[in-house]
Protein backbone atom coordinates (compact mmCIF):
# COMPACT_ATOMS: atom_id res chain seq x y z
CA UNK A 1 0.00 0.00 0.00
CA UNK A 2 1.36 3.57 -0.85
CA UNK A 3 3.26 5.27 2.21
CA UNK A 4 1.08 8.09 1.77
CA UNK A 5 -2.25 6.85 1.31
CA UNK A 6 -1.10 4.80 5.23
CA UNK A 7 0.22 8.10 6.65
CA UNK A 8 -3.52 9.98 6.78
CA UNK A 9 -4.43 7.01 8.65
CA UNK A 10 -1.59 6.63 10.79
CA UNK A 11 -3.07 8.19 14.07
CA UNK A 12 -5.80 5.86 14.03
CA UNK A 13 -3.75 2.63 12.99
CA UNK A 14 -1.57 3.73 16.32
CA UNK A 15 -4.49 4.45 18.02
CA UNK A 16 -6.64 1.30 17.53
CA UNK A 17 -3.12 -0.46 18.40
CA UNK A 18 -2.16 0.65 21.57
CA UNK A 19 -6.48 -0.03 22.50
CA UNK A 20 -5.16 -3.78 22.84
CA UNK A 21 -2.43 -3.25 25.29
CA UNK A 22 0.30 -0.86 26.49
CA UNK A 23 3.74 -1.71 23.68
CA UNK A 24 6.69 -0.31 22.77
CA UNK A 25 7.51 1.21 19.15
CA UNK A 26 8.64 -2.34 17.31
CA UNK A 27 5.84 -4.04 19.09
CA UNK A 28 3.17 -1.05 17.18
CA UNK A 29 5.08 -1.90 13.75
CA UNK A 30 4.53 -5.34 14.02
CA UNK A 31 1.15 -5.64 15.61
CA UNK A 32 -0.05 -3.05 12.89
CA UNK A 33 2.17 -5.61 10.27
CA UNK A 34 0.82 -8.72 11.37
CA UNK A 35 -2.95 -7.56 12.15
CA UNK A 36 -3.47 -6.29 8.00
CA UNK A 37 -1.55 -9.30 7.18
CA UNK A 38 1.51 -7.46 5.95
CA UNK A 39 -0.79 -5.12 4.00
CA UNK A 40 0.71 -2.34 6.10
CA UNK A 41 4.54 -2.67 6.51
CA UNK A 42 5.12 1.13 7.87
CA UNK A 43 8.43 2.82 7.17
CA UNK A 44 9.17 2.03 11.22
CA UNK A 45 11.07 5.73 11.81
CA UNK A 46 7.61 7.41 10.77
CA UNK A 47 6.29 6.03 13.66
CA UNK A 48 7.84 7.75 16.59
CA UNK A 49 7.40 11.36 15.11
CA UNK A 50 3.98 10.51 15.46
CA UNK A 51 4.01 8.86 18.69
CA UNK A 52 5.45 12.01 19.99
CA UNK A 53 2.85 14.13 18.75
CA UNK A 54 -0.12 11.89 19.97
CA UNK A 55 1.08 11.79 23.32
CA UNK A 56 1.91 15.63 23.70
CA UNK A 57 -1.78 15.72 22.23
CA UNK A 58 -2.66 13.64 25.80
CA UNK A 59 -3.65 11.17 23.67
CA UNK A 60 -0.88 8.42 24.56
CA UNK A 61 1.27 8.16 27.67
CA UNK A 62 4.89 6.84 27.94
CA UNK A 63 7.16 5.72 30.32
CA UNK A 64 10.35 4.07 30.68
CA UNK A 65 11.06 -0.31 31.72
CA UNK A 66 13.47 -2.50 30.80
CA UNK A 67 13.55 -5.40 28.77
CA UNK A 68 16.38 -7.84 28.51
CA UNK A 69 18.86 -5.44 30.25
CA UNK A 70 17.84 -2.74 27.23
CA UNK A 71 15.61 0.65 28.19
CA UNK A 72 12.58 0.75 26.91
CA UNK A 73 9.75 3.21 26.21
CA UNK A 74 6.27 1.44 26.60
CA UNK A 75 3.43 3.42 24.75
CA UNK A 76 -0.62 3.42 26.73
CA UNK A 77 -3.61 4.80 25.58
CA UNK A 78 -4.80 7.72 27.73
CA UNK A 79 -8.71 7.81 28.47
CA UNK A 80 -8.67 11.23 25.68
CA UNK A 81 -6.87 9.03 23.47
CA UNK A 82 -9.86 6.39 24.05
CA UNK A 83 -12.30 8.60 23.57
CA UNK A 84 -10.24 9.86 20.25
CA UNK A 85 -10.34 6.75 19.25
CA UNK A 86 -13.93 6.17 19.48
CA UNK A 87 -14.42 9.55 17.57
CA UNK A 88 -11.80 8.66 14.65
CA UNK A 89 -13.66 5.26 14.52
CA UNK A 90 -16.97 6.12 13.82
CA UNK A 91 -15.33 9.07 11.30
CA UNK A 92 -13.74 6.16 9.66
CA UNK A 93 -16.72 3.77 9.37
CA UNK A 94 -18.67 5.89 7.99
CA UNK A 95 -16.32 7.21 5.54
CA UNK A 96 -15.25 3.65 4.58
CA UNK A 97 -18.93 2.87 4.26
CA UNK A 98 -19.61 5.73 1.65
CA UNK A 99 -16.32 5.35 -0.35
CA UNK A 100 -17.48 1.53 -0.71
CA UNK A 101 -21.13 2.36 -1.73
CA UNK A 102 -19.49 4.51 -4.58
CA UNK A 103 -17.19 2.07 -5.65
CA UNK A 104 -18.70 -0.96 -5.31
CA UNK B 1 26.90 -0.66 12.21
CA UNK B 2 23.65 0.08 14.41
CA UNK B 3 26.47 2.22 16.85
CA UNK B 4 27.18 4.40 13.92
CA UNK B 5 24.17 4.37 12.97
CA UNK B 6 23.19 5.95 16.21
CA UNK B 7 25.95 8.09 16.10
CA UNK B 8 25.06 9.02 13.27
CA UNK B 9 21.30 9.91 14.25
CA UNK B 10 22.81 11.97 17.52
CA UNK B 11 24.53 13.68 14.90
CA UNK B 12 21.64 14.85 12.54
CA UNK B 13 19.40 15.16 16.04
CA UNK B 14 21.80 17.93 16.95
CA UNK B 15 22.04 19.58 13.37
CA UNK B 16 18.31 19.79 13.57
CA UNK B 17 18.16 21.70 16.74
CA UNK B 18 16.86 18.58 19.07
CA UNK B 19 19.05 18.18 22.11
CA UNK B 20 19.63 16.96 25.64
CA UNK B 21 16.54 14.94 26.61
CA UNK B 22 14.98 14.87 23.63
CA UNK B 23 17.39 13.38 22.01
CA UNK B 24 18.28 10.98 24.39
CA UNK B 25 14.96 9.46 24.32
CA UNK B 26 15.36 9.30 20.08
CA UNK B 27 18.30 7.40 20.23
CA UNK B 28 17.49 5.19 23.18
CA UNK B 29 14.00 4.20 21.30
CA UNK B 30 15.97 3.83 17.67
CA UNK B 31 18.48 1.76 19.52
CA UNK B 32 15.94 -0.88 21.18
CA UNK B 33 14.05 -0.91 17.90
CA UNK B 34 17.08 -1.33 16.04
CA UNK B 35 18.11 -4.25 18.07
CA UNK B 36 14.77 -5.73 18.25
CA UNK B 37 15.20 -5.96 14.12
CA UNK B 38 19.02 -7.14 13.97
CA UNK B 39 17.49 -10.71 15.04
CA UNK B 40 15.47 -11.04 12.68
CA UNK B 41 17.10 -9.01 9.53
CA UNK B 42 20.54 -8.79 10.61
CA UNK B 43 22.30 -5.37 11.41
CA UNK B 44 22.18 -3.79 7.44
CA UNK B 45 18.37 -5.01 7.39
CA UNK B 46 17.81 -3.49 10.71
CA UNK B 47 18.98 -0.01 9.73
CA UNK B 48 17.26 -0.45 6.38
CA UNK B 49 13.85 -0.84 8.12
CA UNK B 50 14.28 2.07 10.21
CA UNK B 51 15.30 4.58 7.67
CA UNK B 52 17.87 6.93 6.58
CA UNK B 53 18.77 8.86 10.30
CA UNK B 54 18.58 12.04 8.45
CA UNK B 55 14.88 11.34 8.03
CA UNK B 56 14.30 10.25 11.05
CA UNK B 57 15.84 13.05 12.93
CA UNK B 58 14.67 15.48 10.30
CA UNK B 59 10.76 14.38 11.16
CA UNK B 60 11.36 14.23 14.80
CA UNK B 61 12.51 18.10 14.69
CA UNK B 62 9.66 19.12 12.56
CA UNK B 63 7.15 17.55 15.15
CA UNK B 64 9.06 19.12 18.42
CA UNK B 65 9.01 22.21 16.76
CA UNK B 66 5.09 22.80 16.19
CA UNK B 67 4.48 21.17 19.71
CA UNK B 68 7.01 23.25 21.84
CA UNK B 69 5.97 26.68 19.86
CA UNK B 70 2.70 25.53 20.79
CA UNK B 71 3.13 24.86 24.15
CA UNK B 72 5.11 27.75 24.67
CA UNK B 73 2.77 30.51 23.46
CA UNK B 74 0.11 28.84 25.47
CA UNK B 75 2.57 28.96 28.16
CA UNK B 76 4.02 32.53 27.74
CA UNK B 77 0.07 33.70 27.81
CA UNK B 78 -0.29 31.60 31.09
CA UNK B 79 3.07 34.03 32.41
CA UNK B 80 1.23 37.00 31.53
CA UNK B 81 -2.43 36.19 32.79
CA UNK B 82 -0.64 35.23 36.19
CA UNK B 83 1.46 38.90 35.91
CA UNK B 84 -1.81 40.42 34.94
CA UNK B 85 -3.29 39.57 38.12
CA UNK B 86 -0.35 40.59 40.21
CA UNK B 87 -0.60 43.81 38.09
CA UNK B 88 -4.03 44.52 39.36
CA UNK B 89 -2.30 43.16 42.49
CA UNK B 90 -0.26 46.06 42.31
CA UNK B 91 -3.45 48.48 42.08
CA UNK B 92 -4.97 46.85 45.43
CA UNK B 93 -1.67 47.32 47.28
CA UNK B 94 -1.37 51.24 46.68
CA UNK B 95 -4.89 51.75 47.15
CA UNK B 96 -4.58 50.06 50.57
CA UNK B 97 -1.29 51.79 50.95
CA UNK B 98 -2.26 55.55 51.15
CA UNK B 99 -3.18 55.57 47.01
CA UNK B 100 -1.82 57.00 44.86
CA UNK B 101 1.37 59.73 44.94
CA UNK B 102 1.46 62.92 43.02
CA UNK B 103 3.39 61.93 39.63
CA UNK B 104 5.85 64.81 40.17
CA UNK B 105 6.28 64.14 43.51
CA UNK B 106 9.02 61.66 43.15
CA UNK B 107 12.73 62.09 43.12
CA UNK B 108 13.56 62.72 39.24
CA UNK B 109 10.28 63.57 37.95
CA UNK B 110 10.80 62.60 34.93
CA UNK B 111 11.47 59.39 35.95
CA UNK B 112 8.73 59.01 37.96
CA UNK B 113 6.05 60.40 34.75
CA UNK B 114 7.89 58.24 32.54
CA UNK B 115 7.27 54.37 34.87
CA UNK B 116 3.55 56.00 34.96
CA UNK B 117 3.12 56.26 31.25
CA UNK B 118 4.87 52.89 30.51
CA UNK B 119 3.44 51.07 33.20
CA UNK B 120 0.05 52.08 31.45
CA UNK B 121 1.45 51.27 27.79
CA UNK B 122 3.58 48.20 27.87
CA UNK B 123 0.56 46.21 29.84
CA UNK B 124 -1.68 46.98 26.60
CA UNK B 125 1.07 46.05 24.02
CA UNK B 126 1.80 42.66 26.12
CA UNK B 127 -2.25 42.14 26.38
CA UNK B 128 -2.62 42.65 22.43
CA UNK B 129 0.22 40.91 21.68
CA UNK B 130 -0.59 37.82 23.83
CA UNK B 131 -3.92 36.99 22.85
CA UNK B 132 -2.28 37.68 19.09
CA UNK B 133 0.14 34.92 19.61
CA UNK B 134 -3.22 32.79 21.43
CA UNK B 135 -4.98 33.42 18.48
CA UNK B 136 -2.67 31.94 15.98
CA UNK B 137 -1.89 28.89 18.54
CA UNK B 138 -5.09 28.10 18.88
CA UNK B 139 -6.50 28.66 15.03
CA UNK B 140 -3.28 25.83 13.90
CA UNK B 141 -4.02 23.92 17.19
CA UNK B 142 -4.89 20.99 15.05
CA UNK B 143 -1.34 21.36 12.63
CA UNK B 144 0.70 18.44 12.80
CA UNK B 145 3.87 20.52 11.18
CA UNK B 146 3.65 23.31 11.02
CA UNK B 147 5.67 25.59 8.71
CA UNK B 148 8.49 27.41 9.87
CA UNK B 149 6.87 31.21 8.73
CA UNK B 150 3.74 30.52 11.17
CA UNK B 151 6.17 29.13 14.05
CA UNK B 152 7.69 32.34 13.73
CA UNK B 153 5.25 34.29 13.90
CA UNK B 154 3.70 32.80 17.07
CA UNK B 155 7.40 32.62 19.04
CA UNK B 156 7.85 36.62 17.89
CA UNK B 157 4.24 37.53 19.25
CA UNK B 158 4.75 35.48 22.36
CA UNK B 159 8.22 37.25 22.59
CA UNK B 160 6.94 40.73 22.42
CA UNK B 161 4.45 40.25 24.79
CA UNK B 162 6.43 38.93 26.92
CA UNK B 163 9.33 41.69 26.81
CA UNK B 164 6.13 44.29 26.91
CA UNK B 165 5.25 42.61 30.23
CA UNK B 166 8.62 42.88 31.34
CA UNK B 167 9.00 46.43 30.52
CA UNK B 168 5.63 46.91 32.71
CA UNK B 169 7.57 45.37 35.36
CA UNK B 170 10.41 47.20 35.11
CA UNK B 171 8.57 50.83 35.27
CA UNK B 172 6.66 49.56 38.56
CA UNK B 173 9.87 48.45 39.91
CA UNK B 174 11.08 52.27 39.05
CA UNK B 175 7.38 53.64 40.24
CA UNK B 176 8.40 51.61 43.80
CA UNK B 177 12.42 53.14 44.07
CA UNK B 178 11.02 56.38 42.64
CA UNK B 179 8.17 57.20 45.14
CA UNK B 180 9.53 54.74 48.07
CA UNK B 181 9.00 58.42 50.63
CA UNK B 182 6.75 59.94 48.86
CA UNK B 183 3.31 60.83 50.67
CA UNK B 184 0.97 59.59 51.06
CA UNK B 185 2.24 56.17 50.03
CA UNK B 186 2.73 54.00 53.40
CA UNK B 187 6.17 53.04 54.06
CA UNK B 188 5.54 49.01 53.25
CA UNK B 189 4.07 49.51 49.85
CA UNK B 190 6.80 49.81 47.98
CA UNK B 191 8.80 46.69 49.29
CA UNK B 192 5.33 45.15 48.71
CA UNK B 193 5.07 46.17 45.16
CA UNK B 194 9.12 45.08 44.32
CA UNK B 195 7.90 41.66 45.61
CA UNK B 196 5.34 41.35 43.23
CA UNK B 197 7.81 42.74 40.72
CA UNK B 198 10.06 39.66 41.27
CA UNK B 199 7.12 37.15 41.12
CA UNK B 200 6.42 38.56 37.72
CA UNK B 201 9.95 38.50 36.96
CA UNK B 202 10.33 34.56 37.34
CA UNK B 203 6.75 33.64 35.78
CA UNK B 204 7.95 35.98 32.61
CA UNK B 205 11.52 34.41 32.56
CA UNK B 206 9.74 30.55 32.42
CA UNK B 207 7.47 31.76 29.83
CA UNK B 208 10.90 33.18 28.06
CA UNK B 209 12.92 30.02 28.43
CA UNK B 210 10.47 28.13 27.16
CA UNK B 211 9.98 30.28 24.06
CA UNK B 212 13.52 30.13 23.39
CA UNK B 213 13.60 26.24 23.57
CA UNK B 214 10.88 26.11 21.10
CA UNK B 215 12.48 28.17 18.47
CA UNK B 216 15.59 25.34 18.63
CA UNK B 217 14.05 22.38 16.30
CA UNK B 218 14.04 23.25 12.75
CA UNK B 219 10.31 23.43 11.19
CA UNK B 220 9.31 22.30 8.16
CA UNK B 221 9.67 23.84 5.18
CA UNK B 222 7.05 26.42 4.04
CA UNK B 223 6.41 29.64 2.90
CA UNK B 224 8.90 32.17 5.11
CA UNK B 225 6.34 34.46 5.74
CA UNK B 226 3.38 33.27 7.88
CA UNK B 227 0.08 34.90 8.18
CA UNK B 228 -1.37 38.20 8.98
CA UNK B 229 -3.97 38.93 11.46
CA UNK B 230 -6.18 39.04 8.18
CA UNK B 231 -5.82 35.51 8.55
CA UNK B 232 -6.03 34.83 12.22
CA UNK B 233 -9.74 36.67 12.19
CA UNK B 234 -10.79 35.64 9.00
CA UNK B 235 -14.31 35.07 9.09
CA UNK B 236 -14.73 39.05 10.71
CA UNK B 237 -13.17 40.17 7.77
CA UNK B 238 -15.20 39.00 5.03
CA UNK B 239 -18.24 40.74 6.31
CA UNK B 240 -19.33 43.54 3.73
CA UNK B 241 -18.30 46.48 5.68
CA UNK B 242 -14.62 44.86 6.71
CA UNK B 243 -13.52 43.22 3.13
CA UNK B 244 -11.78 45.84 1.90
CA UNK B 245 -9.19 46.63 5.09
CA UNK B 246 -6.83 43.62 3.96
CA UNK B 247 -5.49 45.43 1.14
CA UNK B 248 -5.09 48.41 3.16
CA UNK B 249 -3.58 47.93 6.84
CA UNK B 250 -3.16 51.11 7.47
CA UNK B 251 -6.61 52.24 7.13
CA UNK B 252 -7.34 49.27 9.67
CA UNK B 253 -4.86 50.15 12.05
CA UNK B 254 -6.26 53.92 11.73
CA UNK B 255 -9.72 52.47 12.83
CA UNK B 256 -8.68 50.36 15.10
CA UNK B 257 -6.96 53.67 16.72
CA UNK B 258 -10.36 55.67 16.14
CA UNK B 259 -12.19 53.12 18.77
CA UNK B 260 -9.31 52.49 21.30
CA UNK B 261 -9.14 56.75 21.57
CA UNK B 262 -13.26 56.65 21.77
CA UNK B 263 -12.86 53.71 24.06
CA UNK B 264 -9.95 56.11 26.51
CA UNK B 265 -12.66 59.00 25.95
CA UNK B 266 -15.49 57.69 27.17
CA UNK B 267 -13.84 56.28 30.02
CA UNK B 268 -11.65 59.37 30.80
CA UNK B 269 -15.71 61.10 31.31
CA UNK B 270 -16.79 58.11 33.17
CA UNK B 271 -14.16 58.34 35.70
CA UNK B 272 -13.02 61.79 35.88
CA UNK B 273 -15.63 63.96 34.43
CA UNK B 274 -12.82 65.90 32.88
CA UNK B 275 -13.58 66.66 28.62
CA UNK B 276 -9.95 68.08 28.43
CA UNK B 277 -8.06 65.52 30.23
CA UNK B 278 -10.34 62.71 28.42
CA UNK B 279 -9.50 63.93 25.09
CA UNK B 280 -5.80 63.99 25.93
CA UNK B 281 -5.92 60.49 26.81
CA UNK B 282 -8.00 59.56 24.11
CA UNK B 283 -5.40 61.30 21.60
CA UNK B 284 -2.25 59.43 23.51
CA UNK B 285 -4.00 56.30 23.87
CA UNK B 286 -4.94 57.10 19.33
CA UNK B 287 -1.18 57.69 18.90
CA UNK B 288 0.05 55.08 20.63
CA UNK B 289 -2.04 52.34 18.59
CA UNK B 290 -0.45 53.76 15.60
CA UNK B 291 2.66 53.95 16.62
CA UNK B 292 2.52 50.38 17.65
CA UNK B 293 1.02 49.34 14.38
CA UNK B 294 4.17 51.00 12.55
CA UNK B 295 6.80 49.53 14.83
CA UNK B 296 5.60 46.29 15.74
CA UNK B 297 2.72 45.92 12.42
CA UNK B 298 5.77 43.54 11.03
CA UNK B 299 6.79 41.34 13.83
CA UNK B 300 3.02 40.67 15.04
CA UNK B 301 2.25 39.87 11.64
CA UNK B 302 -0.31 42.95 11.92
CA UNK B 303 0.55 43.54 8.12
CA UNK B 304 3.00 41.72 5.55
Amino acid sequence: MRAEVLRGHLDLLLLATLERGPRHGYAIVEAIRNASSGAFDLAEGTVYPALYRLEAAGLLSSSWTTAAGRRRRVYQLTRRGRTALEDERREWVEFAGAVQAVVA
Amino acid sequence: MIERYLQQLALELAQEGVRGRAAKRVVAEARDHLLELEAEHGERGAVAHLGKSATLARAVAVQLATTWTRRATYGAFLALALTGIAYLAVFAVVNLGGGWPDLFGGDIAALGVGAVIGATLFPQVAFVSGCLALLRAFRLRAGHALPAGELRVMRSRAAIALVAAALTWVCLALFAIEFRDAPPLEPWVPAAVLGLCVAAAIALACGAIALARSARPSAAAGPRVGGDVFDDLGPIFELPLLRGLRAHPWRFAAIFAGAVAFCAFAMGIASEGDPQGAVLQAFVEGLAVLASFALLGRPLALRR
